[in-house]
């Protein structure tokens, strides 16, 4: 059972004051900049209806030729070409509607290719409604074609067709009477079965262009108890996509960073290993070369110490400061600068 | 009594009022699972709805031209979602289901939000719980043990009475209600529905029968046994083997596997084979598939001829027969191939018959002997080890010389998990201290002095006849009691009715011996059913009594001892 709450909810809706939003703000929308996009209807819904106005329109027309069958089935002995060529008429249009409804189906197929194929829930529903549509066609078509070889089968029942077995030898049969009988018109007789087979002749290739349509969309179709008609595989497998969408994109997002996260500590590193060597071989050449040069030399040195690492910068402080103190006291100002630098960058450094 | 049908209608009812427009369906993680066992895709395809989403999915794209049917269970998370939903519509208009009761302030807070009056339907459709079989049913709770012993988690507790109510709605049923008398919970749970079943008076209003429907609510607990034996009939032996999740059989880890049969969907109402199949013991399984094949066989080979008009047209007719024909029997072919390729492998006939000598009959040393056999074989997989000493354990807990502990050292490799859940359940889950002394298992239905030459036969010729009734002996506790309940002599001891105090229960309820004969059963499983358990429920119900039963769990039961091992008590 089930319990319908519709009133109870539709009176708790009337209990509420809404906000006058739809009657006064978005009246000026529509007139202003006009019809929102989404409202509009897309063009799937043309190829949908068109499919379901061919559908009806060819169920009508097997609703006429039913009767006409089954009357025409009937002996008789009046003159029943107008009935023939009815039944003809009727069969030729309904062949002709299944085929426009298979060309319908197919344009689903173009029509998706012209979608953003990153928007899976529009292009997994344009495959949904080409399976269904598909499902459609194949409900009526089988319809039809049963119907065609049941007839087929009565016709066949007429004694002079008893011993035959199968369309097949029908088709075949009514082609050689065909043929034999094309010199022998005369005979009353011989029209009638030259008639009736030729009238068996185009059942059974109606028969077999309509198994050709069916063959055709049966690939589309889903077939019961599979895992593909499962609800819920459906909707993973859509899931699925636009995770794996959703996954490839933050993993290219993360991989970009890492490439500028990566540029910035290669350049560090270069910068610090460049230092490194500026601060390793200066030193030494200072001690070895001339004094002048000392009050620039120390200069270098300053920005060296709070790039490199506390443990290098330590025995280079006092290597400095013991080598260039003796020979020059006028230095003194210079060494105690690089001191004060190396100590508000050392806190800076973690 | 048949719960597909009872699907079908509800989906009927789904998808009713379409105008042949388009709709998208949204659901939630849970209806998504309840629906893909009771509906198709193709069924809903042919209801014009092309899209099946999660409401859940915040990334859903506006389609104004569609209608919306919204399935979802009537949890605050998912009124939430719909309040957000419906304060900015993404579809035209809105038809809101549910699968259980909705509160009222919860309709009071959607109809708040609904400021473009966008819901024009709101329904309970009373289907909250996943339909496996046309008579068995499941609430998927993982876990329902909580921290005290003998005590639900209270997500477990609301989760099982919300499936029952709702299955009792499906059914139309307003039941009496039985439990186990020595197990709290059951004892909670029928107090739970009951309780809920007054609050719901109005709804329940369904014409009195005869005799009025039982639920019987029975603890895993009473029955460690079943879920530890291994099982001879097919659908048993794909969850037991393989593993069954929603009707789902995930077939990847079979050897030289075509693509399109990794995954394969097992279901009673979809499949004809299947639902003749199911419950046949592997021997007959066997040649089922064999006929099956052979059907399958002459029907290729017919059409292999095809360069005549009328094959071809004989072929195309039963086209659609034909594929699907050939699809489900290459499904079945591999399921099989798959359960006896496992039976051999892990020696599951020798196991069998030692699980069944231990779970129907008492002899110590054997026993001891044989385990020590099998524990050190290292032919049999670490599961199944832990599984044979948790049997012998559950036999001989109280035996002066029994080899327990020594045992649980000596398997290698050593599973921790396995190990507590052995432990556990001697000591806390289903030690004697619960069920009773001396209840062993239960009746053992025929065992002779035939039966080890009987075994001896069906292990030589492994074939796929073999497996005879040794490796049946076991009937489970279930069974037992639904024979004894059909015959109205189900002990109102041990499985008291729960008296409301309203005067409601019938004296022949509360005094006598016999019950009346029961026509409309459900029988609620706490801690997880078996696909065995449904069996006998189906036989019970193919059988000539006029009783029909429904049966139900937690969950469907498919490793008990690591769910064991999870005990907090």
């Amino acid at each position: 059972m089930f319990r319908d709450r519709t009133n109870l909810y539709l009176s708790f809706r009337q209990s509420y004051t809404h906000h006058p939003y739809l009657s006064s703000q978005a009246a000026p929308l529509i007139e202003g900049d006009a019809i929102e996009l989404d409202m509009l209807q897309p063009g799937w819904m043309d190829v949908t209806s068109q499919v379901e106005s061919q559908l009806q329109a060819i169920t009508s027309l097997i609703g006429q030729l039913a009767p006409l069958h089954k009357k025409h089935a009937l002996p008789g002995f009046d003159d029943r070409s107008a009935e023939e060529r009815e039944i003809e008429q009727l069969t030729l249009q309904i062949t002709k509607g299944l085929h426009r409804c298979q060309a319908l189906v197919k344009k689903f197929e173009s029509l998706s290719r012209q979608l953003d194929q990153n928007d899976q829930a529009l292009v997994k529903m344009y495959d949904n409604m080409k399976v269904a549509m598909a499902a459609k066609v194949q409900d009526t078509s089988s319809m039809f074609r049963s119907m065609q070889s049941s007839y087929l089968k009565v016709l066949r029942k007429d004694p002079k067709f008893a011993s035959t077995g199968s369309v097949e030898q029908d088709v075949q049969l009514s082609r050689q009477a065909l043929e034999q009988t094309q010199d022998l018109l005369q005979d009353e007789q011989d029209v009638e079965i030259r008639q009736r087979e030729q009238e068996i002749n185009k059942i059974a290739q109606g028969i077999l262009e309509v198994a050709d349509i069916f063959k055709d969309l049966q690939t589309m179709v889903i077939d019961q108890g599979s895992l593909v008609d499962r609800i819920d595989f459906n909707v993973e497998t859509m899931y699925q996509s636009v995770k794996d969408a959703d996954r490839e994109l933050v993993k290219g997002e993360r991989y970009q960073k890492r490439t500028t996260k990566c540029k910035i500590i290669l350049l560090l590193s270069l910068i610090i290993i460049g230092l490194f060597i500026i601060l390793i071989f200066r030193p030494r050449r200072h001690s070895v070369q001339a004094e002048p040069s000392q009050p620039v030399q120390p200069a270098p040195a300053q920005p060296a110490q709070p790039a490199q690492p506390a443990q290098p910068a330590q025995p280079a402080q006092p290597a400095q400061p013991a080598q260039p103190a003796q020979p020059a006291q006028p230095a003194q100002p210079a060494p105690a600068q690089p001191a004060q630098p190396a100590q508000p960058a050392q806190p800076a450094e973690p | 009594m048949d719960l597909n049908k009872v699907g079908e209608h509800y989906v009927q009812l789904m998808v009713a009022g379409g105008d042949n427009k388009a709709r998208v369906l949204l659901l939630d993680k849970e209806t998504t699972g309840m629906l893909s066992l009771i509906s198709s895709q193709s069924t809903l395809l042919k209801n014009d709805i092309f899209l099946v989403d999660h409401l859940a999915n915040a990334s859903r794209q506006k389609m104004r031209h569609l209608d919306c049917i919204c399935f979802v269970r009537p949890v605050s998370e998912n009124i939430e979602k719909l309040v957000e939903e419906l304060r900015s519509p993404r579809y035209s208009k809105y038809t809101l289901l549910f699968s259980n009761f909705v509160k009222k302030s919860h309709l009071e807070r959607l109809a708040e939000a609904d400021d473009h009056e966008a819901v024009v339907k709101v329904q309970e459709l009373f289907c909250d719980y996943y339909t496996i079989n046309r008579d068995f049913f499941s609430a998927n709770c993982d876990y329902i043990y909580g921290v005290e012993r003998d005590s639900w988690t209270p997500s477990g507790l609301d989760r099982s009475v919300e499936s029952l109510m709702s299955v009792l709605l499906s059914l139309k049923i307003k039941p009496l209600i039985r439990f186990e008398e020595n197990s709290a919970m059951s004892r909670r749970l029928a107090a739970e529905l009951n309780r809920q079943i007054q609050q719901q008076e109005g709804v329940f209003d369904f014409p009195s029968r005869d005799t009025p429907p039982i639920v019987l609510i029975v603890d895993r607990r009473n029955d460690p046994y079943t879920p530890l034996l291994n099982h001879w009939t097919y659908q048993a032996m794909v969850g037991e083997i393989i593993g069954i999740q929603n009707n789902r059989v995930l077939l990847d880890q079979v050897p030289e596997i075509a693509e399109e049969l990794q995954e394969v969907v097992l279901s009673q109402g979809q499949d004809s084979f299947f639902a003749e199949a199911m419950y046949l013991n592997f021997g007959d399984l066997g040649e089922r598939i064999r006929d099956y094949v052979q059907q399958y066989q002459s029907k290729t080979q017919s059409s292999r001829q095809i360069q005549t008009v009328a094959d071809m047209k004989r072929f195309v007719e039963e086209y659609p027969e034909f594929r699907k024909l050939s699809g489900n029997v290459s499904k079945h072919v591999t399921l099989v191939g798959e359960l006896s390729r496992q039976v051999e492998a892990n020696n599951l006939l020798a196991v069998s018959e030692f699980e069944q000598n231990l779970a129907c009959s008492e002899n110590h040393t054997r026993d001891a002997r044989q385990l020590q056999e099998f524990v050190s074989s290292p032919a049999i997989p670490v599961h199944l080890k832990y599984r044979l000493l948790a049997l012998y354990a559950l036999r001989y807990e109280q035996h002066g010389q029994n080899a327990i502990h020594g045992v649980l050292q000596q398997i290698q490799p050593a599973n921790e998990t396995l190990r507590t859940g052995v432990v556990k359940l001697i000591q806390q889950y289903a030690g004697e201290s619960f069920r009773g002394a001396g209840s062993t298992s239960n009746g053992v239905a025929e065992a002779g002095g035939s039966f080890l030459r009987k075994a001896q036969a069906g292990l030589k010729n492994l074939s796929l006849k073999g497996v005879d009734n040794v490796f049946t002996q076991h009937k489970s506790g279930l069974e037992n009691a639904l024979l004894l309940l059909a015959k109205g002599r189900l002990s109102k001891t041990r499985y008291p009715f729960f008296n409301p105090g309203d005067g409601s229960l019938p004296q022949w309820a509360i005094h006598g011996e016999e019950t009346e004969h029961p026509q409309d059963v459900i029988v609620f499983m706490v801690g997880g059913a078996t696909y065995e358990e449904a069996r006998a429920v189906a036989e019970a119900n193919a059988g000539p009594g006029r009783m029909r039963v429904v049966f139900g769990g937690t969950s469907v039961n498919h490793d008990l001892l690591s769910q064991v091992a999870q005990l907090t008590w």
